[in-house]
């Protein structure tokens, strides 16, 4: 995808464009499409609001030969935790529950925000969501609903993994890009990345599904 | 109790409160660094003692070797170009006597311009859709390619460097004109009855005479080479693929995006000793009788 220019025209230009640019180019027809998360439905709707243009999303398509069911990335991108050492862990808990069980408060925020995260693990339907959300987030919403409920989740790098590996999964990538060294070498050193981590203790536990 | 209060102890009063903030900003945090090089510590958690092998790692670290690599042709590029166009320029601004200080104050300006300013200004320059080459290239214009040379990674070094060289430069001319100003008129007079050429007397009469400013900015650019941050972090972080990567930013990745403090800690401390190196020989020099 990167060589055939998928990527903003190169792999030159897509180092160089910032988040504005990339928004800009979707909004005015300079590319065709955003290959992003869902944090993006806030700034996407922004852009598209003084133009005739809509926009809409689509899940990942699975590359590998064959293919397969069109894949939802969907990850916990986000912990809420509360520390082993608190001195009122119930009260934590209480306040995480109010976060996580009021679907009012998740539901107005994507309506005010056209924001689309922190809605696990309520399950939302269509009836559930204001009139005045925008159609994609609506249709976010009720699909993340399905899949997750289905336990059709992952997750994210930037939380669960080990800080180590966690930023060698995407910097170092740029160096197999570059043709510095092979997939083998990236992945001997991942390897040995998690290898340590594990050494140490420093694998994050994860919640029971 | 006279000793208390004695001219040499009133002057060490008045020092004190300088030498408490230092110790606390910088003596300390420098030891504690130092410390932390033979530990695994991650910045929170517990912190183990690992005797070495922290720098055994990093003599088998590709990432550090290609930023050691990088600081090596940074410090040879800077104690080059900038001093050559310096030099030729703070001579050439001697013999100008009219507008010699709007020149002064071009050259200087964007030594006082702030860093994330400079690198916005020249990233825009070279920004692949609203940059100059790429407005060129829309009139028809092909002179350069519509590619930031801060985002290949044949070019990013260089082209950091560039900028960073051109807020730099003008520091030098400022500080080489003044040692100029300093020289003689009656030499430069002599050299003339002895018809020597303009380059004759900048190579026999300027250049030794302005020799003790010419080796302090060697020593700077030399010191100033080795925590080389700002501009890197800036424009390419040190990317694309490490192509950019220099000592600083490998030590700052490695302690706030990998949480390795023990690690970088290590290549903090071998900044340390190469600095440290590096004033000893200028020391040793000076003890010879150099005039530096």
């Amino acid at each position: 995808m990167v060589d055939d220019g998928y990527w903003s025209g190169s792999l030159e230009n897509y180092y160089a464009l910032g988040w504005d640019d990339f928004h800009a180019m979707f909004a005015t027809r300079g590319a065709a499409m955003m290959t992003i998360g869902t944090w993006t439905f806030g700034a996407t709707a922004a852009g598209f609001a003084d133009s005739s243009d809509e926009w809409d999303w689509a899940p990942f398509p699975v590359l590998r030969d064959g293919g397969a069911d069109a894949a939802y990335l969907l990850a916990l991108g986000t912990t809420m935790s509360i520390n082993a050492s608190s001195g009122d862990p119930d009260a934590a808990a209480k306040v995480l529950d109010f976060i996580f069980s009021n679907k009012k408060v998740v539901l107005d925020m994507a309506a005010d925000f056209n924001f689309g995260e922190f809605v696990v693990p309520l399950y939302f339907s269509a009836d559930d969501i204001r009139e005045d959300v925008s159609p994609q987030v609506k249709r976010y919403l009720v699909e993340f609903a399905e899949a997750t409920g289905k336990g059709d989740y992952g997750y994210t790098t930037w939380t669960f993994w080990p800080a180590d590996p966690g930023v060698h999964i995407w910097k170092d990538m740029e160096v197999v890009w570059a043709g510095d060294i092979s997939v083998e070498d990236y992945m001997y050193d991942h390897q040995k990345m998690w290898d340590k981590a594990r050494k140490k203790g420093e694998l994050l536990p994860v919640g029971a599904r | 109790m006279s000793i208390f209060f004695s001219k040499n102890s009133i002057a060490w009063y008045f020092i004190l409160p300088v030498l408490a903030v230092h110790f606390m900003v910088v003596a300390l945090p420098s030891l504690l660094s130092l410390a932390l090089c033979l530990t695994d510590w991650n910045g929170f958690g517990k912190i183990n003692y690992v005797g070495f092998e922290n720098f055994y790692e990093l003599f088998d670290d590709r990432y550090f070797k290609k930023a050691v690599w990088h600081n090596i042709i940074w410090t040879c590029l800077f104690l080059t170009v900038p001093i050559a166009l310096a030099l030729t320029c703070a001579y050439l601004l001697t013999g100008i006597t009219k507008g010699q200080m709007l020149f002064r104050l071009c050259f200087f300006f964007p030594y006082m311009l702030a860093s994330i300013i400079s690198c916005q200004i020249w990233k825009y320059i070279f920004h692949p859709l609203y940059g100059l080459p790429a407005w060129l290239n829309s009139k028809g214009i092909d002179l350069i390619p519509a590619v930031s040379p801060f985002t290949m990674k044949e070019t990013s070094l260089y082209a950091v460097a560039f900028v960073d060289g051109w807020h730099f430069w003008g520091f030098l001319v400022v500080i080489y004109i003044t040692g100029m100003y300093q020289v003689d008129n009656s030499l430069y007079e002599a050299a003339d009855i002895e018809g020597a050429t303009k380059f004759q007397k900048f190579r026999f009469v300027t250049l030794p005479l302005i020799r003790p400013i010419f080796i302090f900015s060697i020593m700077i650019i030399i010191i100033w080479s080795i925590p080389t941050f700002d501009y890197v972090w800036i424009l390419t972080q040190g990317g694309p693929a490490y192509s950019s990567e220099v000592l600083a930013t490998n030590l700052y990745s490695q302690a706030f995006d990998r949480f390795n403090v023990g690690y970088s800690s290590a290549i903090g401390t071998l900044m340390f000793i190469y600095t440290i190196f590096i004033v000893s020989i200028f020391g040793v020099l000076r003890k010879l009788g150099w005039e530096i």
